[in-house]
Protein backbone atom coordinates (compact mmCIF):
# COMPACT_ATOMS: atom_id res chain seq x y z
CA UNK A 1 0.00 0.00 0.00
CA UNK A 2 3.05 2.23 1.18
CA UNK A 3 4.57 1.49 -2.54
CA UNK A 4 1.26 2.53 -4.23
CA UNK A 5 1.15 5.74 -2.19
CA UNK A 6 4.19 6.84 -3.24
CA UNK A 7 3.27 5.87 -6.73
CA UNK A 8 1.31 9.72 -6.50
CA UNK A 9 4.63 11.09 -4.77
CA UNK A 10 6.84 9.70 -7.62
CA UNK A 11 4.39 10.85 -10.33
CA UNK A 12 5.03 14.31 -8.82
CA UNK A 13 1.64 16.34 -10.67
CA UNK A 14 2.63 14.66 -14.15
CA UNK A 15 -0.02 13.23 -16.34
CA UNK A 16 2.44 12.35 -19.43
CA UNK A 17 0.48 14.24 -21.48
CA UNK A 18 1.52 16.99 -24.44
CA UNK A 19 0.50 19.31 -26.76
CA UNK A 20 2.21 20.08 -29.85
CA UNK A 21 5.06 22.30 -30.03
CA UNK A 22 3.86 25.98 -29.76
CA UNK A 23 0.54 25.24 -29.18
CA UNK A 24 -1.00 27.53 -26.89
CA UNK A 25 0.94 31.02 -28.42
CA UNK A 26 -0.91 29.90 -31.86
CA UNK A 27 -4.07 28.75 -29.65
CA UNK A 28 -4.06 32.65 -28.31
CA UNK A 29 -3.52 33.69 -32.00
CA UNK A 30 -6.27 31.71 -33.65
CA UNK A 31 -8.58 32.21 -30.84
CA UNK A 32 -8.09 36.38 -30.40
CA UNK A 33 -8.48 36.49 -34.33
CA UNK A 34 -11.76 34.45 -34.39
CA UNK A 35 -13.72 36.54 -31.56
CA UNK A 36 -16.58 38.03 -33.34
CA UNK A 37 -16.43 41.84 -33.14
CA UNK A 38 -19.30 43.02 -30.30
CA UNK A 39 -19.91 46.60 -31.03
CA UNK A 40 -22.67 46.46 -28.02
CA UNK A 41 -19.39 46.80 -26.10
CA UNK A 42 -17.48 49.57 -27.57
CA UNK A 43 -17.27 52.65 -25.40
CA UNK A 44 -19.97 54.91 -27.74
CA UNK A 45 -22.58 52.04 -27.61
CA UNK A 46 -25.73 53.22 -25.03
CA UNK A 47 -24.95 51.80 -22.03
CA UNK A 48 -28.94 52.27 -21.03
CA UNK A 49 -31.76 52.28 -23.27
CA UNK A 50 -34.40 54.55 -22.06
CA UNK A 51 -37.72 52.54 -21.23
CA UNK A 52 -40.93 53.39 -22.81
CA UNK A 53 -44.24 54.33 -21.30
CA UNK A 54 -45.60 51.05 -21.49
CA UNK A 55 -42.67 49.13 -20.47
CA UNK A 56 -42.46 51.42 -16.90
CA UNK A 57 -46.02 50.21 -16.27
CA UNK A 58 -46.29 46.75 -17.84
CA UNK A 59 -45.50 45.17 -14.53
CA UNK A 60 -48.23 47.24 -12.72
CA UNK A 61 -50.85 46.66 -15.55
CA UNK A 62 -49.98 43.07 -15.80
CA UNK A 63 -50.89 42.96 -11.72
CA UNK A 64 -53.92 44.41 -11.76
CA UNK A 65 -55.27 42.05 -15.00
CA UNK A 66 -54.53 39.58 -12.57
CA UNK A 67 -56.29 40.89 -9.59
CA UNK A 68 -58.83 41.29 -12.24
CA UNK A 69 -58.64 37.91 -13.50
CA UNK A 70 -59.32 36.69 -9.93
CA UNK A 71 -62.28 39.06 -8.83
CA UNK A 72 -64.20 37.63 -12.22
CA UNK A 73 -63.51 34.08 -10.88
CA UNK A 74 -64.55 34.75 -8.24
CA UNK A 75 -67.68 36.08 -9.20
CA UNK A 76 -68.26 33.53 -11.30
CA UNK A 77 -67.80 30.86 -8.89
CA UNK A 78 -70.05 32.86 -6.75
CA UNK A 79 -72.61 32.87 -9.74
CA UNK A 80 -72.70 29.51 -10.71
CA UNK A 81 -72.53 28.22 -6.78
CA UNK A 82 -75.86 26.35 -5.76
CA UNK A 83 -75.41 28.60 -2.52
CA UNK A 84 -76.30 31.47 -3.96
CA UNK A 85 -79.73 30.00 -4.54
CA UNK A 86 -82.71 32.15 -2.83
CA UNK A 87 -83.21 29.97 0.86
CA UNK A 88 -87.04 29.38 0.06
CA UNK A 89 -85.53 26.46 -2.96
CA UNK A 90 -83.21 25.27 0.29
CA UNK A 91 -85.56 22.58 1.93
CA UNK A 92 -83.65 22.44 5.36
CA UNK A 93 -83.33 26.79 4.86
CA UNK A 94 -87.35 26.65 4.49
CA UNK A 95 -88.17 24.38 7.60
CA UNK A 96 -85.66 26.73 9.51
CA UNK A 97 -87.29 29.61 8.52
CA UNK A 98 -90.77 28.18 9.02
CA UNK A 99 -90.42 28.01 12.99
CA UNK A 100 -90.40 31.54 14.91
CA UNK A 101 -87.95 30.78 17.70
CA UNK A 102 -85.00 30.42 14.96
CA UNK A 103 -86.07 33.36 12.95
CA UNK A 104 -86.14 35.13 16.49
CA UNK A 105 -83.28 33.71 17.76
CA UNK A 106 -80.88 33.83 15.00
CA UNK A 107 -82.73 36.38 12.10
CA UNK A 108 -83.40 39.19 13.95
CA UNK A 109 -81.04 39.32 16.90
CA UNK A 110 -81.21 43.57 16.79
CA UNK A 111 -84.38 43.80 18.93
CA UNK A 112 -84.70 47.17 19.41
CA UNK A 113 -85.82 48.50 23.03
CA UNK A 114 -89.55 49.60 21.70
CA UNK A 115 -89.50 45.30 21.00
CA UNK A 116 -88.38 44.54 24.07
CA UNK A 117 -90.93 47.05 25.73
CA UNK A 118 -93.64 45.28 23.83
CA UNK A 119 -92.56 41.63 24.36
CA UNK A 120 -92.51 41.97 27.96
CA UNK A 121 -95.69 43.55 28.31
CA UNK A 122 -97.08 41.30 25.83
CA UNK A 123 -96.08 38.89 28.58
CA UNK A 124 -97.60 40.58 31.34
CA UNK A 125 -94.50 41.63 32.86
CA UNK A 126 -94.55 45.24 33.43
CA UNK A 127 -91.11 46.67 33.21
CA UNK A 128 -91.31 49.35 35.30
CA UNK A 129 -91.95 46.99 37.91
CA UNK A 130 -89.23 44.45 36.82
CA UNK A 131 -86.72 47.01 37.14
CA UNK A 132 -87.75 48.08 40.06
CA UNK A 133 -87.30 44.89 41.83
CA UNK A 134 -84.57 44.83 40.37
CA UNK A 135 -83.22 47.84 41.85
CA UNK A 136 -82.01 49.23 38.51
CA UNK A 137 -83.76 52.47 37.60
CA UNK A 138 -81.38 54.99 35.97
CA UNK A 139 -81.53 57.36 32.91
CA UNK A 140 -79.42 55.86 30.80
CA UNK A 141 -81.46 52.64 31.37
CA UNK A 142 -81.61 50.45 27.91
CA UNK A 143 -85.13 50.25 28.52
CA UNK A 144 -87.41 53.27 28.99
CA UNK A 145 -89.28 54.03 31.98
CA UNK A 146 -91.73 56.20 30.64
CA UNK A 147 -93.31 55.80 26.90
CA UNK B 1 1.40 21.96 -15.37
CA UNK B 2 0.49 25.30 -15.54
CA UNK B 3 -0.75 27.13 -12.15
CA UNK B 4 -3.42 28.79 -11.70
CA UNK B 5 -3.16 32.84 -12.43
CA UNK B 6 -4.20 35.28 -9.40
CA UNK B 7 -6.99 37.63 -10.67
CA UNK B 8 -5.48 40.87 -12.09
CA UNK B 9 -7.08 43.92 -10.56
CA UNK B 10 -5.84 45.79 -13.63
CA UNK B 11 -6.96 43.20 -15.76
CA UNK B 12 -10.70 43.09 -14.51
CA UNK B 13 -10.85 46.78 -14.94
CA UNK B 14 -9.59 46.66 -18.49
CA UNK B 15 -12.29 44.12 -18.93
CA UNK B 16 -15.35 45.64 -17.10
CA UNK B 17 -14.45 49.21 -19.57
CA UNK B 18 -15.87 49.31 -23.34
CA UNK B 19 -12.70 51.19 -24.48
CA UNK B 20 -10.19 48.28 -23.27
CA UNK B 21 -12.45 45.50 -23.24
CA UNK B 22 -10.91 43.33 -26.29
CA UNK B 23 -7.32 43.87 -25.62
CA UNK B 24 -8.46 43.04 -22.55
CA UNK B 25 -10.01 39.96 -23.50
CA UNK B 26 -6.83 39.15 -25.41
CA UNK B 27 -4.72 38.94 -22.58
CA UNK B 28 -7.28 36.57 -20.40
CA UNK B 29 -6.87 34.24 -23.55
CA UNK B 30 -3.37 34.12 -23.26
CA UNK B 31 -3.28 34.10 -19.51
CA UNK B 32 -5.64 31.57 -19.29
CA UNK B 33 -5.48 29.02 -22.36
CA UNK B 34 -3.24 26.79 -20.87
CA UNK B 35 -4.99 25.87 -17.26
CA UNK B 36 -8.12 25.82 -18.76
CA UNK B 37 -6.43 23.44 -21.75
CA UNK B 38 -5.36 21.01 -19.12
CA UNK B 39 -8.25 20.84 -17.03
CA UNK B 40 -10.61 20.02 -20.13
CA UNK B 41 -7.65 17.67 -21.85
CA UNK B 42 -7.68 16.14 -18.53
CA UNK B 43 -11.37 15.38 -18.57
CA UNK B 44 -11.67 14.70 -22.31
CA UNK B 45 -8.43 12.70 -22.91
CA UNK B 46 -8.21 13.78 -26.59
CA UNK B 47 -6.17 16.70 -27.66
CA UNK B 48 -8.48 17.76 -30.39
CA UNK B 49 -11.66 17.86 -28.19
CA UNK B 50 -9.99 19.54 -26.05
CA UNK B 51 -8.66 22.32 -28.38
CA UNK B 52 -11.92 22.81 -29.50
CA UNK B 53 -13.72 22.43 -26.29
CA UNK B 54 -11.04 25.48 -25.16
CA UNK B 55 -12.20 27.28 -28.65
CA UNK B 56 -16.03 27.09 -27.22
CA UNK B 57 -15.11 28.13 -23.92
CA UNK B 58 -13.29 31.00 -24.31
CA UNK B 59 -15.83 32.19 -27.16
CA UNK B 60 -18.99 31.79 -24.36
CA UNK B 61 -17.07 33.56 -21.76
CA UNK B 62 -16.39 36.72 -25.31
CA UNK B 63 -20.21 36.24 -25.44
CA UNK B 64 -21.09 36.69 -22.41
CA UNK B 65 -17.88 39.38 -21.03
CA UNK B 66 -20.24 41.60 -19.68
CA UNK B 67 -21.85 39.39 -17.23
CA UNK B 68 -18.88 39.28 -15.91
CA UNK B 69 -19.26 41.96 -13.36
CA UNK B 70 -16.00 41.24 -11.26
CA UNK B 71 -17.67 39.89 -8.06
CA UNK B 72 -16.35 36.32 -8.60
CA UNK B 73 -13.16 36.06 -9.72
CA UNK B 74 -11.96 35.65 -13.03
CA UNK B 75 -10.37 32.35 -12.81
CA UNK B 76 -13.71 31.01 -10.77
CA UNK B 77 -15.93 32.01 -13.64
CA UNK B 78 -13.76 30.68 -16.79
CA UNK B 79 -13.20 27.47 -15.01
CA UNK B 80 -17.05 27.20 -14.58
CA UNK B 81 -17.67 27.86 -18.08
CA UNK B 82 -14.57 25.01 -19.33
CA UNK B 83 -15.97 22.64 -16.91
CA UNK B 84 -19.22 22.79 -18.00
CA UNK B 85 -18.27 22.31 -21.72
CA UNK B 86 -16.37 19.43 -20.55
CA UNK B 87 -19.28 17.91 -18.85
CA UNK B 88 -21.95 18.59 -21.61
CA UNK B 89 -19.42 17.28 -24.14
CA UNK B 90 -18.70 13.69 -22.21
CA UNK B 91 -22.90 13.69 -21.69
CA UNK B 92 -23.41 14.74 -25.84
CA UNK B 93 -20.71 11.85 -26.29
CA UNK B 94 -22.49 9.44 -24.05
CA UNK B 95 -25.66 9.88 -25.82
CA UNK B 96 -23.43 9.65 -29.61
CA UNK B 97 -22.46 6.39 -28.38
CA UNK B 98 -25.82 5.15 -26.87
CA UNK B 99 -23.38 4.16 -23.48
CA UNK B 100 -23.75 4.50 -20.12
CA UNK B 101 -21.66 7.06 -17.48
CA UNK B 102 -19.84 3.37 -16.53
CA UNK B 103 -19.53 2.45 -20.02
CA UNK B 104 -17.88 5.99 -20.77
CA UNK B 105 -15.14 5.20 -18.90
CA UNK B 106 -13.95 2.23 -20.89
CA UNK B 107 -14.36 4.88 -23.96
CA UNK B 108 -12.06 7.00 -21.74
CA UNK B 109 -9.42 3.95 -21.48
CA UNK B 110 -9.64 4.16 -25.03
CA UNK B 111 -9.01 7.33 -25.75
CA UNK B 112 -5.71 7.39 -23.31
CA UNK B 113 -4.37 4.13 -25.01
CA UNK B 114 -4.99 5.64 -28.45
CA UNK B 115 -3.55 9.04 -27.77
CA UNK B 116 -0.48 10.35 -29.38
CA UNK B 117 0.12 13.56 -27.45
CA UNK B 118 1.75 11.75 -24.57
CA UNK B 119 5.36 11.84 -23.53
CA UNK B 120 5.87 7.79 -23.61
CA UNK B 121 6.04 7.81 -19.51
CA UNK B 122 4.35 4.42 -18.70
CA UNK B 123 3.47 5.15 -15.25
CA UNK B 124 2.09 8.24 -15.71
CA UNK B 125 -0.20 6.49 -18.71
CA UNK B 126 -1.30 4.20 -15.90
CA UNK B 127 -2.34 7.01 -13.72
CA UNK B 128 -4.26 8.60 -16.11
CA UNK B 129 -6.43 5.30 -16.68
CA UNK B 130 -7.15 4.95 -13.07
CA UNK B 131 -8.28 8.84 -12.91
CA UNK B 132 -10.58 7.31 -16.04
CA UNK B 133 -12.14 5.40 -13.27
CA UNK B 134 -13.42 7.62 -11.25
CA UNK B 135 -16.73 9.13 -11.22
CA UNK B 136 -17.00 12.09 -13.39
CA UNK B 137 -17.35 14.45 -10.15
CA UNK B 138 -14.54 12.78 -7.88
CA UNK B 139 -12.07 12.89 -11.33
CA UNK B 140 -12.60 16.47 -11.34
CA UNK B 141 -11.94 17.25 -7.91
CA UNK B 142 -8.92 14.55 -8.25
CA UNK B 143 -7.44 16.83 -11.01
CA UNK B 144 -8.08 20.14 -9.39
CA UNK B 145 -6.65 19.30 -6.85
CA UNK B 146 -3.57 16.44 -7.72
CA UNK B 147 -2.74 18.40 -10.69
CA UNK B 148 -3.65 22.24 -10.21
CA UNK B 149 -3.18 21.83 -6.47
CA UNK B 150 -6.48 24.12 -6.28
CA UNK B 151 -7.03 25.19 -2.54
CA UNK B 152 -10.34 23.55 -1.82
CA UNK B 153 -12.10 26.95 -1.21
CA UNK B 154 -11.43 27.33 -4.55
CA UNK B 155 -12.88 24.35 -5.86
CA UNK B 156 -15.60 24.93 -4.10
CA UNK B 157 -16.92 28.14 -5.69
CA UNK B 158 -16.43 26.68 -9.18
CA UNK B 159 -17.51 23.39 -8.41
CA UNK B 160 -20.73 24.76 -6.15
CA UNK B 161 -19.66 21.95 -3.43
CA UNK B 162 -18.91 21.69 0.35
CA UNK B 163 -15.37 22.15 1.31
CA UNK B 164 -15.64 18.97 3.74
CA UNK B 165 -17.43 16.97 0.56
CA UNK B 166 -14.47 17.92 -1.30
CA UNK B 167 -12.04 16.33 1.14
CA UNK B 168 -14.19 13.69 1.19
CA UNK B 169 -14.19 13.18 -2.52
CA UNK B 170 -10.62 13.60 -3.29
CA UNK B 171 -9.83 11.42 -0.22
CA UNK B 172 -12.02 8.56 -1.81
CA UNK B 173 -10.43 9.54 -5.26
CA UNK B 174 -6.77 8.58 -3.82
CA UNK B 175 -8.02 5.22 -2.28
CA UNK B 176 -9.20 4.32 -5.88
CA UNK B 177 -5.77 4.97 -7.03
CA UNK B 178 -3.97 3.42 -5.00
CA UNK B 179 -6.30 0.11 -4.89
CA UNK B 180 -6.11 0.37 -8.84
CA UNK B 181 -2.59 0.44 -8.73
CA UNK B 182 -2.57 -2.29 -6.18
CA UNK B 183 -5.15 -4.53 -8.51
CA UNK B 184 -2.20 -4.40 -11.16
CA UNK B 185 0.43 -5.70 -9.19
Amino acid sequence: MKDNQNILDKLNHHDGMTVPEGYFADFARRMEASLPERPELSADAPTHVPRSWWERIRPYAYLAAMFAGVWCMLRLFTMLSPGTQSFESNPRMAEAFSDDNFVNEYVIPDLNQWDLYDDLMEDGISPEALLDSMEIFTTDSVIPTRL
Amino acid sequence: MAEIPTDNAELVARLRDPATVRSAFSEVISTYSEPLYWQIRRMVQNHDDANDLLQNTFMKAWQSIENFRGEARLSTWLYKIAINEAITFLARERKRLGISLDEQEGALANAIEADTEIDGDALAQDLRKAIATLPEKQRLVFNMKYFDEMKYEDMSNILGTTVGALKASYHLAVKKIESFFKDRQ
